[in-house]
């Protein structure tokens, strides 16, 4: 379903395929950035929590 | 003065940026796939470049955002130099990944249309292209920094001088069209000369500058966000370290 590019097509589809590589590398960089540091803080400050009243 | 209020505690900072963050990312994302399909699809061949014409659609507003996020950087960096705030030096560290992407993809697009218009992929005497290729280095020159020094402080420092030294760099881009024979076009932006004649042209560059715009926007608050997640996690583990 790609459109007809008659003359120009390898540098066009090659153009827009390398800008969209690299954008969707980088929203995927990103979240998988945020999940990864989010993770592991909560790790931690979980491990830090003070124990529940009572529980001794 | 809220906003701005908020924006220079990193407190505040997570308790408002992440509606934004998403929000821009989607909206981002959105407007680029609507962008690649009115590109690749609607848009009419340009008379003198034919289909090639369409390859100016991502570059144009690749080279604005590479400008954009560079200034944008150097005001973090500033502040973060003069008044030592954390959340701009956060800012400008999480801007730079996404300057350096944009880069280079105004300069692989502008390599590849050169190509069948130019005869040639790459021209080291143009002014223009070297100088956005020097930008591209002060990007990985300033990531390169991040990584490399040993505390937080000297890093930040160190990559807010680095990233004021190649301000220098932003009217040599855009001048360099006129201060030199350049084999690249004039400026596309406030002119009309030599670029193509598509009556898409606008439309598409404020179409693809608009997603672009969105996508650093969220981009750089997600990884604002998650650097500030880093950095506490890194206090939580040195006063752990510090007090058993």
């Amino acid at each position: 379903m790609l459109p007809e590019l008659v003359k120009y097509a390898p540098y066009i589809y090659s153009a827009y395929g390398i800008a969209i590589a690299v954008l969707v590398g980088m929203v995927i960089w990103s979240v998988l950035r945020i999940r990864h540091a989010k993770k592991k803080l909560d790790a931690l400050e979980a491990a830090e929590a003070p124990p529940k009243a009572g529980s001794q | 003065m809220d906003a701005l209020s908020a924006f220079s505690n990193p407190h505040k900072f997570m308790a408002v940026s992440k509606p934004f963050a998403w929000g821009f990312t989607g909206l981002g994302i959105a407007i680029v796939i609507w962008g690649v399909y009115q590109g690749l699809y609607v848009a009419p061949a340009d008379y003198q470049q034919g289909d090639a014409a369409k390859i100016m659609f991502v570059h144009v507003p690749s080279s604005w955002l590479t400008l954009f996020i560079y200034a944008f950087m150097t005001g973090a960096s500033f502040i973060s130099f003069v008044w030592r705030s954390p959340l701009a030096d956060i800012c400008a560290k999480s801007c730079a990944p996404i300057g350096a992407a944009f880069t280079f993809v105004c300069l692989v697009t502008g390599s590849i249309w050169g190509r069948p218009m130019w005869g040639t992929w790459w021209e080291w005497t143009d002014p223009r292209i070297v100088s956005v290729l020097i930008m591209f280095f002060f990007y990985l020159g300033y990531l390169a920094i991040w990584n490399v020094m040993e505390t937080q402080q000297k890093a930040a420092r160190a990559a807010a001088i680095l990233c004021l030294v190649g301000a220098i760099n932003l009217p040599i881009i855009h001048y360099s069209v006129e201060w030199w024979n350049s084999l690249h076009q004039a400026s596309s932006f406030l002119s009309d000369k030599s670029t193509t004649s598509n009556a898409y042209k606008w439309p598409m560059y404020l179409t693809f500058s608009l997603g672009y715009l969105a996508l650093f926007g969220g981009l750089t608050l997600l990884n604002m966000r998650a650097e500030v997640y880093k950095r506490r996690t890194e206090a939580l583990m040195q006063r752990k370290m510090a007090f058993g």
